[in-house]
């Protein structure tokens, strides 16, 4: 079950480097680092599933079940639901710096062409 | 059939097939990435892994000794708190680079050389945009120039405060009914003629020719016709009543919700969630309603501060854990009852602070590439073709201010 997100997860992310390698457009890059930024998130969370797992939210524990119980496996892994909150902020700011550097690239070069920058070669 | 004339014309419409950098070397990379991460990934704990150690201990300490019923705002505040110490100034550093990178130009106090090195670089990679008889710039260029200034001309205009929002809605009602001869006018003070001057051209070709479909709306401010860097419509607030209606609406229950999700910190939500919520807020109102509805508060003078105070607050809540309980963001504030907007001492403050600085970072990063502007090189003194634009550009200049900006 979980495994088809695993393997969505990579193939995210193979889609989103071969998108940074092959394309010469910069908004295309940029989208590409984000596609493999968001598979991450999509890992992040299938890695905190457990098969018949409740959210990890404690209010009372069902029944005859301890808290230590509770801990030692029926919820869903909360560490990596951190993980993910953390990177969904991080990711939005980075794409934010991505893509102010490439509208002043834009500006200045009158393009978008990675191919045609090439000052910074060597 | 209609589908047919749909497809066909999809097929006759111009478009570029761009072409690929390396895609052979490409795919390889890309393949070679699928098996290593499938290699990794059959190493991954299954599904009926138990918890690893680290999880378990925050499930058994959360209510027991932080009072708070949901973990994972435990961890991301608690346990794991140092992580978003840190974090939180990534983040920063994140919109501090782009604040740096998207701001204009600034007053110098002392010569840095940095116009006529750009002058020489540009004219070394650009060498035809320096050809042609006398003027620096192209036609396109200067018209260009022009709609920039025109537009920091009515920003200033523009700050005046409630009453040009108000007119200026007022205007977009116009605009919307059809009624293109008095709109927008209203909106400016004196500037309402240069804009005249500026779209005079435009809306006669929209009367001339009566037999044409298109909302007058569109054929001013969204015609292919329109120039690429001609002034802005965003001034004209061309949102329908509806959206403007809803928006308003939805802003503030989209603001409730992110005060909700923070201050019911012991129940899944907390300070991130609630932070991107809240520039939400922001970007909802700057879509519907403009950019004058927002620039009270959105504007880098109100936004900065703020962020940088939430900021400090951050690192005075982790040192002070340091100095009262020995540890950097231990919890040295009092514990309220389980289920109590206050339970969870320092997390729930922490998780504040969090909410300041994520609404206030994103909005200032969205809003900082959303107002950056063509740092324009002055035209070579030599070669200027209007002089009395050039006349106008050293005063502006001289009273450029960072608040000046505008989205």
């Amino acid at each position: 079950m979980i495994t088809v997100n695993y393997l969505a997860a990579a193939t995210l992310m193979c889609l989103g480097l071969y998108t940074v390698l092959s394309r010469r457009n910069l908004i295309k890059i940029v989208m590409g680092l984000s596609l493999m930024e968001s598979s991450t998130y999509l890992l992040l969370v299938s890695l905190a599933y457990r098969r018949g797992s409740t959210a990890p939210v404690i209010l009372d524990p069902p029944n005859g079940v301890t808290m230590q119980q509770l801990a030692s496996g029926n919820v869903a892994d909360p560490v990596l639901q951190n993980f993910c909150l953390t990177a969904i902020v991080i990711g939005v700011a980075a794409a934010a710096v991505f893509l102010a550097v490439v509208v002043r690239l834009a500006q200045h070069r009158r393009s978008l062409d990675s191919d045609t920058d090439r000052e910074l070669r060597g | 059939m209609a589908e047919r004339t749909a497809r066909e014309q999809a097929r006759t419409e111009p478009h570029v097939i761009e072409p690929l950098h390396r895609p052979r070397i490409a795919l390889l990379c890309a393949a070679a990435l699928l098996g290593v991460l499938i290699v990794g990934f059959l190493g991954l704990p299954g599904a009926d892994a138990p918890l690893p150690a680290i999880a378990r201990y925050a499930m058994e300490i959360a209510l027991p000794q932080w009072k708070i019923t949901e973990p994972v705002n435990e961890i991301v505040y608690g346990t794991r708190g140092f992580d978003t110490f840190g974090e939180t100034f990534l983040l920063m550093a994140a919109i501090v680079s782009v604040a740096t990178i998207a701001r204009s130009r600034e007053p110098r106090g002392e010569y840095l050389g940095e116009e006529e090195a750009g002058l020489q670089e540009q004219r070394e990679s650009d060498p035809t945009g320096f050809q042609g008889g006398g003027g620096g710039v192209s036609a396109a260029e200067s018209e260009a120039r022009e709609a920039e200034e025109e537009e920091a001309e009515e920003e200033a205009g523009g700050d005046e405060g409630e009453e040009g929002a108000g007119t200026g809605r007022d205007a977009g009602d116009d605009v919307v009914s059809g009624d293109t001869t008095g709109d927008g006018d209203a909106a400016g003070d004196g500037d309402a003629a240069d804009h005249d001057v500026a779209s005079g051209h435009r809306r006669g070709s929209a009367h001339r020719t009566p037999g044409s479909r298109v909302h007058p709306v569109i054929e001013r401010f969204a015609s292919d016709r329109n120039p690429l860097g001609s002034r802005a419509p965003e001034h004209s607030q061309s949102m329908t009543v509806v959206v403007r209606v809803a928006a308003r609406a939805a802003a503030v229950i989209l603001a409730v919700a992110a005060v909700y999700l923070c201050a019911r910190g012991y129940s899944p939500g907390g300070g991130f969630p609630a932070g991107a919520a809240l520039s939400g807020v922001a970007l909802l109102l700057y879509a519907a309603l403009g950019y004058r509805a927002v620039s009270r508060v959105v504007r880098p003078r109100v936004l900065e501060p703020v962020e940088m105070i939430g900021a400090v607050v951050v690192v005075a809540l982790a040192v002070l854990g340091l100095v009262l309980r020995g540890s950097v963001m231990a919890n040295w504030m009092p514990l309220a009852p389980a289920q109590t907007i206050l339970s969870g001492g320092l997390l729930q403050a922490f998780s504040v602070t969090e909410l300041v600085e994520v609404a206030t970072g994103l909005t200032i990063a969205v809003f900082a590439v959303l107002s950056m502007r063509h740092d324009w090189t002055p035209d070579e003194p030599d070669s200027v073709a209007r002089p009395d634009l050039q006349e106008d550009r050293d005063q502006g200049q001289n009273q450029d201010r960072p608040d000046r900006r505008r989205p």
